[in-house]
């Protein structure tokens, strides 16, 4: 091995070592090293979103004798916007009346390519929440690697001082495994205080693939070239929209070889039709059979396949139940669905 | 400034991402460039070579955190910038730190060639998951960023002795890790 290989090798260093030592910060001795968890971009917007909507809605106060366990699910339920209507693919588990300690399952939802559990764990001090907001570690390899557990909300939301339990959302992949298949999740605080396991199941996602009555042809802002919706696939808590566009590889492709010149304009292109996705999502609602609708935020990514893009989309709340969404409703046209 | 709203203001083309982020994080950048091609006229070319790599970048790039993906485009390019300039005497911190290296890894009856890099990267990860905080912080500061011993011991509220004592145990660590995993005879 030359010189130069070891240093490649040593430059591929996983980059949150890299960024814990940008700063010595003696507090992280006491940590484990996965505490240092890097989240990914999906992992952060979704749960951003989750614990924007659960501060946002400013949720009832249902601690009057009602057990944490009960008090969070329903907290859950309004904030997550299924009272008064049923998401099938959000699930909700039978949790003891008392507080108690350990790991208790109170939900979960399939988003197709992912599994979402929110559970409550006890004891957690605030010597711990103190370290960071997200002391509670998963891990689904049998504990050789660990990942934060998104702490659901701010600590005056998620926490209970009185139970020392505090409410957070594990997310893993799905792929290759089958509703129904149950995956062992072990849980710890600070990479110190064992909370043992937790048996979960795949819970089963609710999908749709959906046609409009005819495809949206919109203009793509740097080509001018048609840009087709021709559809979507509804998942129980995103949309992914399938666009027919030439300009794929331009926007996606592998572009290494440009000349500075061209790759500059090519990411001010990219920016642009960026933007211009994001609007259009933006300018779409879903109706419901009750009469009711629900929009869309800012997309994450798309996954590309020769001339189709498919943006993942969130919608303005954290599930919906697709088989009730009978049309889109997009700058002013209302687009029935099959 | 936050790293977010420097982010924006690239999604937005603004050049005062470029101030915004020379503001924020141009020292660490300048460090890593130094820290491997000395004190030459080159660290200011590869500093502005990094802000257009992160110009290039974002979007549709949006890193996080933002120090990291700067102090890692400056790290490569140097690298680059020191091994075409033949001129460059072997004195920087660069060539000290993979000397120390190269003595544990690379030598003749050393790592097995058959392995992939990415193999033995994935290797030095998992070492570097069972280190304590501070022997991390040193070992990355050391053979990441290229620090000098003495500017670690510094940073790390030690002494410059103690940081090598450690360093070599690191490195023997290390060593024994890897003949472990079966990555070194």
């Amino acid at each position: 091995m030359t010189r130069e290989q070891l240093w490649d090798i040593i430059g591929d260093i996983d980059d949150r070592f890299i960024a814990e030592a940008a700063q010595y910060d003696p507090k992280q001795r006491s940590r484990s090293p996965e505490r240092i968890g890097v989240m990914s971009k999906k992992r952060l917007i979704t749960f951003a979103l989750a614990a924007a909507l659960i501060l946002a809605l400013g949720v009832t106060a249902y601690a009057v004798g009602m057990g944490i366990h009960r008090q969070r699910q329903a907290e859950m339920r309004e904030s997550f916007g299924m009272e008064g209507g049923s998401a099938p693919a959000y699930e909700e588990y039978d949790v003891p009346e008392e507080n108690t300690s350990g790991v208790t399952l109170l939900s979960a939802i399939n988003n197709g390519g992912s599994q979402r559990i929110i559970v409550n764990v006890a004891p957690v001090t605030r010597d711990d929440l103190a370290l960071t907001q997200h002391p509670v570690m998963f891990s689904i390899d049998g504990g050789q690697t660990w990942e934060q557990a998104m702490t659901a909300g701010d600590e005056n939301s998620a926490y209970d001082a009185e139970s020392q339990t505090l409410t957070v959302s594990v997310m893993f992949g799905t792929d290759g495994k089958q509703p129904g298949e149950e995956i062992t999740v072990l849980f710890n605080v600070n990479g110190s205080l064992d909370l043992g396991s937790l048996a979960v199941k795949i819970t089963d996602p609710d999908t749709r693939l959906v046609q409009l009555s005819e495809p949206i042809v919109l203009t793509n802002p740097v080509t001018e070239k048609p840009v087709t919706l021709i559809g979507m696939e509804l998942r129980g808590n995103q949309a992914i929209w399938m666009l027919e566009t030439e300009d794929a590889a331009y926007f996606y492709g592998d572009h290494s070889s440009d000349s500075k010149a061209d790759a500059k304009l090519r990411q001010d292109n990219i920016v642009t039709w960026i933007n211009w996705l994001d609007e259009q999502f933006r300018a779409m609602k879903l109706n419901f059979t009750d009469g009711s609708s629900c929009s869309f935020n800012g997309h994450e990514f798309s996954d590309v396949n020769g001339n189709l893009v498919s943006p993942h989309v969130d919608y303005d709340r954290l599930a919906i139940d697709v088989s009730q969404v009978v049309s889109i409703e997009m700058n002013g046209q209302t687009y029935k669905i099959r | 400034m936050t790293d977010t709203e420097i982010i924006n203001l690239f999604f937005e083309r603004s050049e005062q991402a470029i101030e915004e982020l020379a503001k924020k994080h141009g020292n660490a950048v300048a460090r890593v460039a130094r820290n491997i091609l000395g004190n030459t006229q080159d660290v200011e070319e590869c500093v502005n070579d990094t802000y257009l790599g992160a110009w290039n970048a974002i979007p549709p790039h949006r890193p996080s955190p933002l120090r990291t993906f700067v102090c890692k485009i400056a790290r490569n390019l140097a690298t680059m910038k020191y091994h075409s300039n033949t001129a460059m005497i072997r004195n920087s911190q660069y060539d000290l730190a993979l000397d120390e290296l190269e003595e544990y890894l690379a030598d003749s009856n050393g790592v097995e060639e058959a392995y992939e890099a990415k193999e033995l990267a994935e290797a030095i990860n998992g070492f570097m998951a069972t280190l304590n905080y501070s022997d991390r912080f040193i070992f990355t500061r050391r053979y990441w960023y290229s620090d000098p011993v003495r500017d670690i011991a510094k940073m790390a509220d030690s002494t410059p002795n103690s940081v090598t004592v450690r360093l070599f145990r690191i490195r023997e660590k290390l060593r024994r890790y890897l003949v472990k995993e079966g990555l070194l005879v």
